[in-house]
């Protein structure tokens, strides 16, 4: 099996310019199997645009992309069957209910018939069976996260790209996409993750790497990048504060 | 500077700053109409020609104002009421201020181009009358930009209720329905005994002047009213049958921009935060479409039909579209049934074919950032591609040629197996381009999660509508053109043969160039219409 013997995401040199603007510049990265990961950085550092680019959704510039041992541009089939995926501000099939959207996902990828008690189960774990009967386009933020996740979960994929999962979602949800992917890290599944929410990233990730500009500023164990402070103090170190002033006619 | 300054400063930038390729090919094609109206209007002046004819020109021009807003339902205004929602002013202030900025658009210009006809066919008598005819010009120009502004206000308040969405369903459904088949019932009544081979015309002198019945009610409706005026200060009538057309006109315009204003302030009144889909999916319906009990392995290829079908009929958009597409062939055999000409009723499906694809072929654009799925699952695309082709065979393609088939049967049509041959070929063809052409012309509008209702923008696919129009159009001659040239038109087996070699090598052709497009070109069009 590829994803116990290669690393789950491997990244080698990737860059992605658009235009004259480099969104990520040249970076490394190794996620090992098994592994809750997290990437942290400011807004517009390239955490979207590089999970893009694992995700298969975006070509890079130069590098390379693999996922569980498949290059992603060579194998991209296997590579993309390893793989589930959640991605920050895209539609689904709207006009479908959950339950539809995921027998639509079953089908899509030619499960087997043990598709239904999957989605039965996430329906119910997730909270989305409460609402049998409401379509995707009128679902809450949570409730698009976690149909999201959902989707991305169905065919249990060895490696899982999120992007923001913990975005915008009130606690309570926040809470059960949480306690999911731990259930899916420990029995033995890959997480890759991008968050502006430290907390989260501090409580559920084991390793985590900080980018900035599009470069790789830290990367390692949550305690080896927090280096003695809280993972928040350690990111607004690395990034830098905008200037303060005070405003008189505040 | 004053608000109402504001709005139409912003609007010219926007104009001047915006994306104008439409824009600029609307105000090229309707100066070059204009020049036309302009002409006739010097020709009437020399007595080249009979002014009836330019009664009916400027009568044309006032129903397109009438017509364009409700057959481009929901197209967007350059300045969005929705934009200044919050402004701290009353929503009655906002829309009074923004009427003059409405005066400012293509449509006006050109018209104003094509009324200054009124001063060239006055041209040559006295001061008064000229005066009379600007006037005039400028009176049928408030009250046609008015009429227009208010229809497309009305239409748009109409598509946010569901009720409204069928009527205006409807009103788009009948008048292309008049546009396509409006003609056979006067065809039918000229030329009685087509359908048995008889090309023996109904005797008439040529028309060198609208009969004056026509032209009477041309001058009658309000589209007429300023050449009325014009007409009556040229021949010195009373002055009354000068000022009353014209004072008409600025009370109907008045009246027009009343309920411009009101209905732009009933929407500036409408609640910011979005308000739901309204479709509730029946508990029984969900569990029925779940399939549950179906223990059989789902195919990719069925998952994605099912997926289209339901979205057929939820997706606000689409299901205008699928109710337009039914309608329109609908009404146009209610016009076509009661002639001489019934013989051509098996036609009408070539026509529906015509219309289904034009309303399948912005689906891509329509689901939006949804693409990303197909994308990053193996094998997806294939499957969407063919899975799209069935559900349109389902909701279209099979239906039509049942219906033609029926048709051909009951009307008794000695033509039927040549109308089966085009719509064999027409169904192909449609079936094909649909997702080929939602795949290379996407329209793009707001994303799917986004839109709610008809009223949003959608994206404007006239191009790749008027695309699939010629396509389908072509294909469905071919099996009649191969059959000519085969001299084998009397053989129904080659008909239905080349119809039904049309219809399997489009399908089978458009697959893989739609898998192809949308493998190359996906990640961009997610791009894009991530953008949006």
């Amino acid at each position: 099996m590829n994803a116990f013997t290669y690393p789950a995401i491997q990244l080698r040199g990737l860059s992605k310019k658009f235009g004259d603007v480099t969104a990520v510049d040249s970076i490394d990265l190794t996620v090992e199997a098994g592994s809750f990961f997290g990437i942290v950085g400011p807004n517009g550092a390239g955490k979207s645009t590089a999970l893009s680019m694992i995700a298969g959704l975006s070509a890079p510039t130069s590098g390379t992309v693999s996922l569980a041992g498949y290059d992603t541009l060579r194998d991209r089939e296997q590579a993309l069957g390893a793989l589930g995926i959640m991605m920050e501000g895209l539609s689904l099939p709207e006009r479908l209910t959950g339950a539809e959207l995921l027998e639509y996902t079953a089908g899509l990828r030619g499960m087997d018939a043990e598709w239904r008690d999957r989605s039965d189960d996430l329906l119910t774990v997730l909270e989305l069976n409460r609402t049998p009967n409401t379509l995707i386009v009128d679902y809450s933020t949570g409730m698009r996260k976690k149909i999201g996740l959902a989707v991305a979960l169905l065919h249990r994929p060895p490696v899982l790209v999120l992007d923001e999962p913990f975005e915008a979602i009130d606690p309570v949800s926040a809470h059960s996409i949480e306690a999911l992917l731990r259930q899916y890290v420990n029995g033995g599944g890959t997480v890759l993750l991008s968050s502006h929410n430290m907390d989260v990233i501090e409580r559920t990730c084991t390793r985590v790497a900080l980018l900035s500009r599009g470069r790789i500023l830290a990367d390692g164990t949550v305690p080896e990048v927090a280096a003695g402070k809280t993972l928040n103090e350690a990111f607004v170190d690395f990034i830098g504060v905008a200037p303060q002033r005070e405003l008189d006619w505040l | 500077m004053s608000m109402w300054h504001r709005f139409a400063s912003l609007k010219i930038r926007i104009l001047r700053h915006g994306p104008h390729g439409d824009r600029a090919f609307g105000l090229i094609a309707g100066l070059v109409v204009a020049a036309a109206v302009v002409t006739s209007a010097a020709l009437v002046s020399t007595g080249t020609v009979d002014d009836s004819w330019l009664t009916a020109a400027v009568s044309i021009l006032g129903l397109t104002w009438l017509l364009g807003p409700i057959l481009l339902p929901g197209a967007v205004p350059v300045l969005n009421p929705q934009w200044f929602r919050t402004l701290p002013t009353p929503p009655s202030s906002i829309a009074a201020a923004m009427s003059p900025s409405e005066l400012l658009s293509v449509g006006t210009v050109v018209t104003g181009a094509s009324l200054s006809s009124f001063v060239v066919v006055a041209a040559g008598h006295d001061g008064i009358t000229i005066i009379a005819a600007f006037a005039a010009a400028v009176a049928q120009l408030f009250f046609l930009v008015w009429l227009g502004r208010s229809v497309g206000a009305l239409v748009a308040f109409m598509l946010r209720t569901r009720l409204g969405g069928w009527v205006a369903a409807f009103q788009m459904s009948a008048l292309l329905a008049v546009s396509f088949a409006g003609w056979v019932p006067v065809a039918a009544f000229l030329i009685p005994d087509l359908g048995s081979g008889r090309m023996a015309a109904h005797t008439g002198s040529v028309w060198t002047e609208l009969p004056d019945q026509l032209e009477h009610a041309l001058l009658i409706a309000p589209t007429g009213w300023g050449l009325a005026a014009v007409r009556a200060a040229m021949t010195s009538g009373p002055l009354a049958s000068v000022l009353l057309p014209l004072g008409g006109l600025l009370v109907l315009g008045l009246l027009l921009w009343t309920v411009w204003m009101m209905l732009t302030a009933a929407a500036l009144r409408q609640p910011p935060a979005q308000v739901g889909s309204r479709i509730v999916v029946r508990t029984g319906q969900a569990r029925f479409n779940r399939g549950d009990g179906d223990s059989q392995r789902p195919d990719p290829m069925t998952a994605v039909a099912k997926r289209e079908l339901k979205t057929w009929l939820r997706d606000p958009q689409r299901s205008l579209e699928l109710r337009h597409a039914w309608m329109t062939p609908l009404l146009m055999m209610l016009l076509v049934a009661p002639t001489a000409w019934s013989w051509s009723l098996p036609f009408i499906g070539v026509a529906a074919a015509v219309f289904a694809a034009m309303v399948a072929i912005n689906t891509y654009a329509l689901d939006g950032t949804a693409v990303w799925q197909l994308l990053t699952t193996p094998g997806a695309v294939h499957a969407d591609v063919r899975g799209r082709q069935l559900a349109w065979m389902l909701m279209f393609g099979f239906p039509i040629i049942v219906v033609t088939t029926i048709l051909g049967l009951v009307a008794d049509s000695s033509l039927a197996y040549v109308a089966m041959g085009a719509v064999l070929a027409a169904v192909g063809a449609a079936c094909a381009c649909a997702p080929l052409l939602s795949a290379l012309m996407p329209a793009i509008g707001r994303d799917a999660r986004e839109r709610i209702s008809t009223g949003q923008n959608a994206g404007n696919p006239a191009g790749g509508q008027m695309m699939s129009f010629t396509f389908v159009l072509f294909a469905s001659a071919l099996p009649g053109i191969l059959a000519a040239v085969l001299q084998l038109e009397d053989v129904w087996a080659v008909h239905l043969g080349f119809g039904l070699a049309v219809l399997m090598i489009s399908i089978a052709a458009a697959g893989p160039l739609t898998v192809k497009r949308l493998t190359i070109a996906g990640p961009e069009l997610l791009a894009s219409m991530k953008s949006v």
